[in-house]
């Protein structure tokens, strides 16, 4: 039985490392992956922020320059028609300075526009910069003209080449505004499949973060139930091993019993008879050789003493294997023998309060009971320094009760755990009874047990009873 | 001289035949009948009629206490006189209540079992001066331990009387005979007696006799 449980606690064991590492690196595994996927989700988040903050930014700067291009390319072709129009003499320089003026800010943003022109839209600038360019490569000579010039050719200039041509780049500027705007479109669209991106990831790593979250369940569940079935096998053998242990433990005390028994009555029935027969042959030589060898009836004298010290060294030794009287009497004559032996021995008072009416007990009561009350009254004699003992043994339809009392210093029953207390425990709960201590230090103590009534046919009284 | 015809019962051969010896070198002793057993005993006392059986307690197939209380249910004639290991109160208890009179400790047999049959025979108790001994002191150390006074005391000295001639074995009758009185006026000084010392049986009031050294 045991080899088997240590067997099997040992693979137990192993297991259980191994199962460990398995767990330890399957929660590190999935805090890991958690971590990864909280640091990636938050680098995504920023990485989409900022590409739509830029986009943002550069659609409004784009579309700001070219707001300017416009207006001062507006403002230039007005003047440049004011200029070619007006017939008020001092308004046509004033014109001219206005037109050249707008002509340098629309190239100053247009140089400025070019910096932050994406490469997609460069064709459209340039389309847009060479029609600007050739507008005014149109406009630049006829800003030279004098006022009979314009007035004759002024209107026809206008309308045949610089209209169209303004029209064109007005035409270019729109353009450019729509792809500006389809700029910032395309980016809000990289933004939003970037966000996709993000979700596939994130759920793929929340559904592996799942399995692993319920493999590490599964593995600790079944983990669980093994150690708490091995925990139930280990309890199970503890019982068994235990109740084979009281058995044996029982089991030496009833050979023990025996064999004082037998030890008991061989010493006091052979050896014992033998020294009386002894002692009366003896009795008789002495007699028979009469008055005349007063040498020999010495020595028979001396015989005599020898055989009569002998024969009480064998008596005391026998009562204390075990008391005759306990076979051959019953338990309470037994008791108050033992009761009157202490009281002899050290001094004590004890008395024995019992009903002397036969109590009829299988065998097996009266040594338990017996040897009981003999160790509780030792330990009283050894360790209580107590004047008085009762012994008190009253038979109950429903219990047998015994209760040693004694008037001694007492002694703590949570701490004093002897082996003479362990032993009368021992004896009483393999009888099925229930044993109790009640004890303080310098008020005396009393132990006090019950035995289940016994059942009639089981008893057996004294032989000679 | 009138013979006194005895049984002598032990299991064992040696004691059985010593003690023959010892009380046939008595000219009026006879030893009638022998027995290995308690049932051999009653049996030849029952067939042989002696005045005295000389039992042993322990005897296979039946002890002499059951032996005793056999015989004596048969023919209270009979005067049993118990040998034995044992001087403790129980087993002396034990044997009066089973209608023993005398009760010798083997050790010392051979110096008291002549004096004890004699007695027994002249309807007398006897007791072993060990076991005396031992029932006194027993006492003593009681009365000291309880610190009560002896209830001896209490009796008036014609109950002491009456204990006494009890404790010698003498019937009610015989009682009232000698001490010239009723049987009636020796019945209420027996019970008298019994309660005074808180007694219950008359083999308790031999015992406490023995105690007192009333009788030996």
């Amino acid at each position: 039985m045991s080899p088997q449980v240590s067997m099997s606690a040992k693979s137990n064991l192993q297991i259980l490392s191994g199962v460990r590492l398995m767990l330890l690196l399957g929660f590190f595994g999935l805090l890991g992956l958690l971590g990864f996927a909280a640091l990636f989700s938050i680098h995504s988040l920023r990485v989409v922020v900022n590409l739509n903050e830029r986009s943002t930014r550069d659609y409004i700067a784009r579309s700001e320059e070219l707001e300017d291009i416009r207006g001062n390319a507006y403002t230039m072709s007005s003047r440049v028609r004011d200029f070619l129009l007006d017939r008020e003499p001092a308004s046509s320089e004033r014109h001219r300075d206005d037109a050249l003026a707008a002509w340098e800010r629309t190239t100053a943003a247009l140089a400025k526009y070019r910096q932050q022109c994406p490469d997609p839209q460069l064709p459209a600038f340039r389309q847009l910069y060479s029609s600007l360019v050739s507008y005014w490569a149109e406009v630049e000579p006829a800003l030279k003209w004098d006022e009979e010039a314009r007035s004759k050719r002024g209107y026809a200039f206008l309308s045949d080449q610089l209209t169209p041509r303004r029209d064109e780049f007005f035409r270019l500027l729109d353009e450019l505004r729509r792809s500006n705007e389809v700029e910032l479109r395309s980016a809000s669209d990289e933004s939003a499949r970037l966000i996709q991106e993000l979700q596939q990831r994130m759920s793929s790593v929340l559904i592996a973060a799942f399995i692993i979250g319920l493999a590490l369940a599964a593995i600790t569940g079944v983990q669980f139930f093994r150690m708490e079935r091995s925990v139930r096998l280990r309890y199970q053998a503890s019982l068994e091993n235990r109740a084979q242990l009281e058995a044996l433990s029982a089991r030496l005390l009833d050979i023990q019993e025996d064999e004082r028994r037998r030890i008991s009555r061989e010493l006091h029935d052979e050896a014992g008879q033998a020294l009386s027969g002894l002692l009366v042959d003896v009795a008789n030589a002495s007699a028979a050789i009469g008055e005349d060898h007063a040498a020999v009836r010495e020595r028979l004298e001396s015989v005599k003493r020898a055989a009569e010290s002998t024969l009480a060294s064998i008596r005391n030794l026998s009562l204390l294997l075990r008391p005759s009287m306990l076979d051959d009497l019953g338990l309470i004559p037994a008791l108050r023998w033992q009761a009157r032996e202490t009281a002899r021995r050290t001094g004590m008072n004890v008395a024995v309060d019992a009903d002397d009416a036969e109590l009829e007990l299988p065998d097996e009561y009266r040594t338990t009971i017996y040897r009981v009350v003999q160790e509780a009254l030792n330990n009283a004699a050894r360790h209580s320094g107590a004047e008085n003992v009762s012994v008190t043994v009253r038979a109950e339809p429903a219990r047998l009760l015994v209760r040693i009392r004694d008037d001694g210093k007492g002694f703590n029953p949570h701490t004093t755990r002897g082996m003479g207390l362990l032993g009368m425990h021992e004896r009483i709960v393999h009888l099925k009874g229930r044993f109790l201590i009640r004890s303080e230090q310098g008020g005396g103590a009393e132990l006090v047990f019950e035995l289940p009534p016994v059942a009639s046919g089981q008893a057996q009284g004294g032989d000679v009873a | 001289m009138k013979t006194i015809r005895i049984i002598l019962a032990d299991d064992h051969t040696v004691i059985r035949s010593g003690l023959k010896l010892l009380l046939e070198r008595q000219p009026d002793l006879q030893v009638v009948g022998e027995a290995a057993n308690g049932r051999q005993a009653v049996d030849s006392a029952a067939a042989l009629e002696p005045q005295v059986a000389v039992l042993d307690i322990a005897m296979p197939q039946m002890n002499g206490i059951e032996a005793t209380r056999q015989i004596v249910a048969r023919n209270p004639a009979v005067s049993v006189v118990i040998l034995s290991m044992h001087s403790d109160e129980g087993y002396v208890m034990r044997a009066l209540q089973a209608g023993a009179k005398a009760y010798l400790l083997k050790d010392s047999a051979e110096a008291d079992l002549i004096r004890a049959v004699r007695a027994v025979s002249e309807g007398k108790s006897f007791f072993s001066p060990a076991v005396s001994r031992m029932l006194l002191e027993d006492y003593m150390r009681q009365m000291q331990q309880k610190g009560a006074s002896d209830s001896y005391e209490l009796l008036t000295s014609r109950e002491r009387e009456v204990l006494q001639l009890i404790a010698e074995g003498k019937s009610n009758k015989e009682i009232a005979t000698l001490l010239n009185l009723s049987l009636h006026t020796v019945e209420t000084h027996r019970t008298r007696v019994l309660q005074k010392l808180n007694l219950h049986s008359v083999p308790e009031l031999i015992l406490y006799a023995v105690r007192k050294g009333i009788i030996s």
